[in-house]
């Protein structure tokens, strides 16, 4: 159980999020959505343990996580983040790093465990032909999938995501976010995504939390959150919103300036 | 019985003493110089066959130039000098602090000639090198008559007229000589005024020299493109039409090998021609 | 994969070895009272005492040493520099220590120290390197949180005024005075003290060993501090740290040598060109390399011209400058 109480941080001397309040339960499938500049990727980066707290607590299974030694974090807690660093290392060696965590004090290279952990990680999201690549020399998309493959090969329990789908095309899209699902589902993965996309955000998160300008809008299922009237008063421009004939998940459509016939207008 | 003992008693202590001696003034039989007025004076005092290592600006005496070169004045290879296996290095002014350090530690007996400054001084440091040759008497000698002849110079000189001088050893940038040098001694012992005698320090602003507005102006740059840089400064200052020295026509390019690091010997020739640039009237 | 890796790595390193030992080698061979060669094995394999053992052992042997003690603590201080700013550019002297330790050096000998010990101006030059240490730090910590930039905006600040500071004491000072300074800034390998060479020597295996319970946090850096973080590195108190290694490496070699600069540049950006980016053996490799490429341009620089000996600063800056130069210009051609 993660559990933010009451935070209030920022950078410097501008404050981004006040007064947050929010409990993600191990297994879910947590989505965090908001105009830009609402804080999405700050409280990401305070739960991640990066930020720091101005005012307030986070705690991670009943723990204050400033007080959890950092190893023993990241042993429990992965981070995709949103640009991933082109660096001019093999796939291999990059998903590797992920196993950093799990290095005992005088380590000095890999053990079996730690191929093994970079091995599946890399064929489970299907980049294991790209392993002998440079990473500066993969597409925006497969650098995402290589992100994914570490932040899996450090085995943690909670996943964090910062846009995952950011730079890809419509299949990929798809093709990731089921994958995550999967493992969700089967491996009682915990995920808490930020996410530009509404409609994704929809269609797989079963939990939502809203965001606006540094404080919680609504928390709630996919249908409760996105609802036309919430959505329009948060991001302040008229949408369309519908259930999806196949999966009767919530979808929001915007609707342009010239078709917001029979509507109210300003 | 008693004559014999005395005799055997006295071998012994004459023995003794001969192997004392010998210790305490071993005569350094190769010798590298790493200063070129050493090496001049090495063979003044007539040891010139006794060095085996000199520096690359050891050029005085043309026997000299035989000689094997360990390196320059300021840097110079350690392993050069120890292959030549001297008992002898003469470190002078400028060497290389860490070189000489090398040497001692590597168990060569290095003796240190720190620049003079002034007459007396260039003769103390002759008379060392003699002693430590084992020419005293030779360099006694050449003393003596060297400050004969300056002291005959300066009584020459006494009742004269004092000319304000202004003596530049460097060109660019401008340096002259202040009080601590031996150079201060050649102006005053030939009767001028050292205008620079009481600088603070060795590099002067051509305007002080305007101002102090010298009677006599002598050019004795050493730098490496020597005449060429000494007759150009001689028109920058030709072009000051208000100086005394240009309207007089008393700006004089000197030989700098002369007035460089003399020998006591050099220091009197230095003497002559200063005399003669500052009392051109004087029979000499 | 991984274990062609490690094959790789072991090549490596006994190829860095064997150059090491054919550095040696030509400096121990080569010089301008040519030895023959025969001799010195005899010399090198029972101390016979004579002209030769003193030339091999005295000169030739301390000098290789010192060679190998600076050139792999500039280049350790280099790889750790770039590891850190992620910056193929940063080399030991830009963050302004060796500016601090060239003032103390330059100060010393102005004042006329140099006479009272051997030892003043290599302990003026750490004493110097340190000062400007300790002000680096404090000017770029706030909060706990070490302003990488911030070092590096000030380091090159700092170099220029610690070049001004010496230019104002070349001027000041005797003739004497003077080309101690200018030869100590040109950097020489001919250190009479052998108390010194051992510290030289002696600090660069110690700093070696310890930068290597740094591998792990270095190689995550490489992705950056946030990145790092997220991978569980305490990336403040690992920068504090190197920051502090990287430091006395420069403040001890500067200090003992003087300047030699473009070992630390270019010699681990060779490094990772060539062994890769995994600083478990790009720590060691660069640490042999620099050696090595020291001790060859010492070589060069004490026969190019003898009996005269060039500084072997301007032997590393004009074969590391032209090299570096050269792999620059092949690779943008390459890439178009």
């Amino acid at each position: 159980m993660f559990s933010v109480k009451g935070i209030t941080c920022g950078y410097g001397s501008k404050i981004v999020l006040e007064g947050i309040d929010l409990s993600v339960a191990r297994g879910e499938f947590f989505g965090v959505i908001g105009p830009n500049g609402s804080g999405k990727t700050t409280l990401l980066r305070a739960m991640a343990r990066v930020l720091n707290l101005q005012q307030g607590e986070i705690f991670l299974n009943g723990e204050d996580i400033w007080r959890i030694p950092l190893k023993d974090f990241a042993r429990k807690v992965a981070v995709v983040s949103q640009t991933v660093p082109s660096v001019p290392m093999t796939v291999e060696e990059f998903v590797l790093l992920g196993r950093l965590p799990h290095y005992r004090s005088l380590q000095f290279l890999e053990t079996e465990k730690d191929n093994d952990a970079a091995e599946h990680s890399m064929r489970v999201t299907g980049i294991e032909a790209l392993r002998g690549r440079l990473m500066d020399q993969l597409s925006g998309g497969e650098r995402q999938l290589a992100a994914i493959a570490r932040a899996l090969a450090q085995e943690p329990e909670w996943l964090f995501l910062d846009e995952p789908t950011a730079h890809l095309d419509i299949a990929h899209q798809v093709r990731i976010l089921d994958f995550l699902l999967r493992l969700n589902q089967s491996s009682n993965l915990t995920l808490i995504m930020v996410l530009h996309d509404l409609n994704l955000a929809g269609e797989y998160c079963r939990k939502l939390l809203l965001m606006r300008q540094g404080r919680t809008h609504k928390t709630g299922s996919a249908e409760e959150v996105l609802d036309r009237g919430t959505i329009e008063n948060v991001y302040g421009t008229p949408v369309a919103v519908g259930k999806n004939p196949l999966s009767s998940r919530p979808f929001v459509l915007p609707v342009p300036a010239g078709k917001q016939a029979g509507r109210e207008r300003k | 019985m008693k004559l014999r003992a005395w005799l055997i008693f006295c071998a012994v202590i004459l023995a003794c003493s001969f192997a004392w001696a010998a210790e305490k003034g071993v005569i350094p039989e190769r010798i590298v110089s790493l200063s070129p007025v050493i090496t001049e004076e090495l063979f003044l005092l007539g040891a010139g066959d006794r060095v085996v290592g000199r520096t690359h600006y050891c050029t005085k005496p043309r026997e000299a130039q035989k000689i094997e070169e360990v390196g320059n004045v300021l840097e110079v290879s350690v392993e050069k000098i120890v292959a030549l296996r001297p008992d002898l290095v003469l470190a002078g002014s400028m060497t290389s602090p860490k070189a000489k350090e090398k040497l001692k530690r590597l168990g060569l007996r290095v003796e240190e000639f720190p620049s003079a400054s002034d007459f007396n001084g260039i003769c103390d440091s002759f008379f060392k090198l003699g002693r430590i040759i084992g020419k005293e008497k030779e360099a006694e000698t050449m003393v003596k008559i060297a400050r004969s002849k300056v002291d005959a110079l300066r009584s020459q000189v006494r009742d004269g007229n004092r000319p304000a001088v202004f003596l530049q050893v460097g060109v660019d940038p401008l340096v002259t000589m202040t009080h601590g040098s031996f150079l201060n001694d050649l102006i005053e012992f030939s009767g001028g005024v050292n205008v620079a005698r009481d600088a603070g320090s060795r590099i002067y602003s051509r305007e002080k020299v305007i101002a102090d507005d010298p009677d006599i102006i002598i050019i004795s740059g050493m730098g490496s493109d020597g005449e060429k840089a000494n007759e150009k400064e001689k028109k920058i200052w030709q072009g000051y039409r208000n100086l005394k020295a240009v309207k007089n026509s008393t700006i004089y390019v000197v030989d700098s090998d002369l007035y460089c690091a003399p020998t006591p010997l050099t220091f009197v020739n230095a003497l002559e021609n200063i005399i003669r640039l500052l009392h051109p009237h004087d029979a000499a | 994969m991984m274990q062609h890796r490690s094959k790789r790595w072991i090549f490596w390193l006994w190829l860095l070895v064997a150059l090491a030992l054919l550095a040696a080698g030509s400096a121990l061979f080569i010089g301008p009272s040519g030895i023959p060669f025969k001799k010195i094995f005899q010399v090198l394999w029972n101390r016979q005492g004579g002209i030769e053992d003193q030339i091999i052992w005295g000169i030739r042997l301390p000098r290789l040493l010192l060679g190998f003690a600076i050139g792999g603590s500039l280049s350790l201080a280099g790889v750790i520099l770039q590891g850190m700013f992620r910056n193929p550019l940063v080399e030991p002297y830009t963050l302004g220590i060796s500016g601090g330790a060239a003032v103390g050096v330059s100060l010393s000998i102005l004042l006329g120290l140099y006479h009272v010990s051997i030892l003043t101006m290599p302990l003026a030059g750490f004493l110097g390197a340190c000062s400007m240490i300790l002000l680096l730090y404090g000017l770029n910590a706030k909060k706990k949180v070490l302003s990488l930039q911030g070092l590096l905006l000030t380091g090159v600040m700092i170099n220029f005024i610690a070049s001004s500071l010496i230019m104002l004491f070349l001027a000041l000072s005797r003739s004497e005075d003077l080309q101690g300074i200018i030869f100590w800034i040109m950097g020489s390998l001919d250190e009479p003290n052998g108390f010194l060479i051992k510290i030289a020597l002696g600090a660069s295996l110690l700093f070696l060993f310890v930068t290597y319970f740094f591998h792990s946090d270095l190689n995550a850096l490489a992705l950056g501090e946030e990145e790092a973080l997220h991978l569980g590195v305490p990336v403040e108190r690992t920068k504090r740290l190197l920051f502090i290694i990287t430091s006395l490496l420069v403040g001890v070699s500067v200090a003992v040598a003087g300047m030699i600069g473009f070992v630390g540049l270019v010699v681990p950006h060779f490094m990772r060109r060539i062994v890769g980016h995994d600083h478990r053996i790009l720590l060691v490799a660069s640490f042999l390399a620099g050696g090595v490429f020291l001790v060859f341009c010492d070589t060069l620089a004490r026969t190019v011209i003898a009996p005269l000996e060039l500084p072997v600063g301007v032997i590393t800056g004009i074969l590391g400058g032209s090299l570096f130069v050269w792999v620059l210009t092949r690779e943008r051609g390459g890439k178009v």
